[in-house]
């Protein structure tokens, strides 16, 4: 039981990370970021490639935390630069367009990366070195009869730390105001002398960074990563967004610690077949109820 | 032009720095030793993205070298354009309707068989996009699990053919039936949800079906599919009574006329009470709602009848494949059919036709058509078909964000709305 909860919790933590980016983007321009499932991907590539670049170049000796450090903020640049040029190339010039237009776009984008990532690496596996695994994996400290082993305490503890900083950021910060502001009303914000042509880069490049960050830790927590691992991550994580009320930061965080919940406690129930399906039902379920998710706002139809 | 050259040259350098990880390293694990090399493929790439901005910048010139040289090119253009309107809608039905009714027969069966599939594959997406239109076009509902009405009703006739021998013909209506049936059982909780949660609400049912048919192997055959072992024509082909029709060719006539139908139905409720009702909600719902039309039951209404569509194509997939298993129906191929409407047009029949021919003919284009024209004509440039293969749906992705930039609004935008709406309504 409490091994169930453990790994629900650790796999939600994750749905959450991913999730607080469509939720970001959401909440201020409106549109699903399909493409964002493939940012979380490209994050677990890069932070493997650093790691070879670290066992290359012998930085190992020096300390192997460090090392696994030192990637994580390698993968979240990087995936910070992809976030910002997916914005500028495919959804800037539709900012005005038909709200289905940007859908498409990114829809092609999604593709596109994906192919990318395909043809620079193949479409095997790509393995997370097993050395800066074995140190997380084989100490495990016991919890009420469940084995827990310290990449899951890891996990757990980091996503609750950045979603704080997130949380911090969004309501004390010059910028995190900016972005509630243009959440609200794009073109009064506009009036008020917010730039809003800064604000949604870098809602973009907030996104992606967390998603760098789910990203390396799913690897390291599965052991590798493929090309087309973004596609169910990101199905999952924007289940979760709209779960908890899309658009709202709180709510997806919960919305992504009862998706991972509900999912392992399904596989615990009644069986691991439908383990991908457990999370589209509880969600039909939910919006049936409350069609806005569980913390989303009642608001009128016409915003 | 130095400006420009910078510019280009800053594009250049962001391109190499930001894919320069994944395309610029080579990594090998061995054991606890890594070994890591540079390749040029990053470079290659920044050096594409530089020759690229440059002869973006250089397009001014360009331009006005052509205007120079041939004045008149814009209203050239236009007359061409008008001349193309002049024609009736209906000479263009009935040609395209002949030639493709004609195409068997310019050259043998053998030397056509290759294309047959193309074409049918093509003229189910057409039909399969003109069902979907009817919801995401015309009453602007954004459904994102199409592909499951269409599996259930290649996977009803499947059941209905192995278990009960019930013949092909009325199995296009009972899989039709079954579809629309579980489209109305979807749409009543999910109706009144908006936009996106509607989206998302069918993703899920998208993949909540795939699920079912994947693990309830007693009934769908699991993983596998149906039927479980290879036997030809283990679900049955339609038949005339006098003889079976199964060849491709007879696959490619059947399809012309599915899709006519649909074209049909699709025109006809297009200039309904119904299909006015439709836009009128997509236009505004509470406007329609206060003019005293049902909003619920016109909705549901349009998922009927879409759903009912993809089921009866599905019956003439299954019938046509002969086997059927879940991968058939996955999400990328909603995603696909909804490109397929949004890029085309919404709401425009000849837009949404438009769309999924485009959509369709890219991509073969490059996997079959132009390898096999460079393989036969330059041997020696064998690897570059081989490259083109690869690179399909990368360079399929990179053409629909370009479309997309391009022509916003579909590349047949829907007349109706433009001469009602006088201009695009504004969004935001």
């Amino acid at each position: 039981m409490f091994q169930h909860i453990v790994d629900g919790t650790t796999q939600g933590a994750i749905y959450a990370l991913i999730a607080l980016g469509y939720t970001l983007v959401y909440g201020i321009l409106g549109m699903i970021n399909f493409a964002h499932g493939e940012v979380y991907m490209i994050g677990a590539y890069i932070g493997i490639i650093s790691l070879a670049v670290f066992t290359a170049t012998g930085m190992t000796l020096i300390s192997l935390p460090l090392c696994v450090f030192v990637a994580f903020l390698a993968a979240l640049f990087f995936c910070a630069a992809y976030g910002y040029t997916i914005e500028k190339t495919a959804y800037r010039p539709l900012r005005q367009a038909h709200i289905l237009a940007p859908l498409i776009s990114a829809i092609g984008m999604s593709t596109f990366l994906q192919n990318y990532v395909m043809l620079a690496h193949g479409k095997d596996k790509f393995d997370f070195p097993g050395i800066f695994r074995a140190a997380f994996i084989n100490n495990t400290v016991q919890i009420s009869g469940a084995r827990v082993n310290y990449l899951e305490i890891f996990i757990i503890a980091a996503s609750l730390v950045t979603m704080l900083c997130l949380h911090l950021m969004i309501r004390y910060t010059r910028i995190g105001k900016a972005m509630r502001a243009t959440a609200q009303d794009k073109k009064m914000a506009g009036l008020v002398g917010i730039n809003i042509n800064r604000v949604i880069p870098f809602t973009f490049i907030v996104g992606s960074a967390l998603a760098a960050i789910a990203g390396v830790m799913v690897s390291m927590y599965v052991g590798a990563t493929k090309f087309d691992d973004g596609y169910m991550a990101g199905m999952k994580a924007f289940t979760a967004a709209v779960l908890g009320g899309i658009g709202n930061i709180t709510g997806t965080m919960l919305g992504g610690f009862i998706l991972g919940l509900a999912e392992s406690m399904g596989i615990w129930l009644i069986s691991s077949d439908y383990k991908d399906a457990y999370s589209f039902i509880l969600l039909l379920i939910v919006l049936i109820v409350r069609p806005r998710g569980l913390l989303g706002e009642q608001v009128s139809d016409r915003a | 032009m130095l400006e420009r050259t910078k510019k280009s040259f800053l594009t250049a350098l962001w391109i190499l720095i930001i894919t320069f990880p994944l395309m610029g390293l080579k990594t090998v694990f061995t054991g606890e030793q890594a070994e890591v090399g540079i390749r040029a493929d990053a470079f290659y790439l920044a050096g594409v993205v530089f020759l690229c901005g440059m002869m973006w910048s250089m397009k001014g010139l360009i331009g006005r070298g052509i205007a120079f040289a041939v004045p008149p090119a814009k209203s050239c253009t236009g007359a061409i354009k008008t001349s193309v309107m002049k024609v009736p809608v209906w000479c263009w039905q009935v040609g395209i309707l002949a030639m493709l009714c004609a195409f068997p027969f310019m050259g043998s069966e053998a030397e056509l068989n290759k294309y047959f599939s193309f074409l049918i594959e093509t003229l189910i997406y057409v039909s399969l996009a003109l069902g979907l239109n009817i919801m995401v076009g015309m009453v602007g509902l954004l459904v994102l699990g199409y592909a499951a009405f269409f599996g259930i009703g290649a996977y009803t006739y499947a059941i209905l053919s192995l278990n009960f021998h019930v013949p092909f013909w009325p199995s296009l209506f009972i899989g039709g039936a079954i579809a629309g049936v579980i489209g109305i059982l979807l749409g009543i909780p999910s109706i009144r949800l908006r936009g996106d949660y509607l989206a998302i609400v069918t993703l899920g049912f998208g993949e909540i079906v795939r699920f079912v048919l994947k693990n309830e192997a007693a009934v769908t055959g699991g993983e596998q599919g149906l039927p479980n072992q290879h036997i030809p024509g283990a679900i049955a082909a339609p038949s005339l009574g006098f003889m079976v029709l199964d060849r491709e060719i007879h696959y490619y006539y059947i399809a012309i006329v599915i899709m006519v139908l649909v074209v049909f139905v699709v025109h006809r409720l297009n200039n309904s009470r119904t299909g006015r009702a439709w836009i009128a909600i997509r236009e505004d719902e509470t406007a329609a709602m206060s003019m005293g039309i049902n909003t619920f039951r016109m909705k549901i209404l349009a998922f009927a009848i879409s759903a009912f569509i993809a089921g009866f194509v599905g019956v003439f997939y299954a019938a046509r494949m002969n086997f059927v298993n879940p991968e058939a129906f996955r999400f990328e191929y909603s995603v696909l059919i909804l490109s397929m409407v949004i890029l085309g047009g919404m709401g425009s029949v000849p837009g949404v036709i438009l769309g999924a021919v485009i959509l369709q003919v890219i991509p073969w284009l490059m996997r079959d058509m132009m390898p096999n024209l460079l393989r036969e004509y330059f041997p020696s440039a064998a690897n570059v078909a081989g490259t083109l293969t690869d690179f399909r749906l990368l360079i399929f992705g990179g053409i629909m964000v370009i479309m997309m930039i391009f022509r916003p609004q579909g590349i047949i935008g829907n007349a109706r709305r433009k001469i009602e709406l006088g201009v695009e309504e504004e969004r935001d």
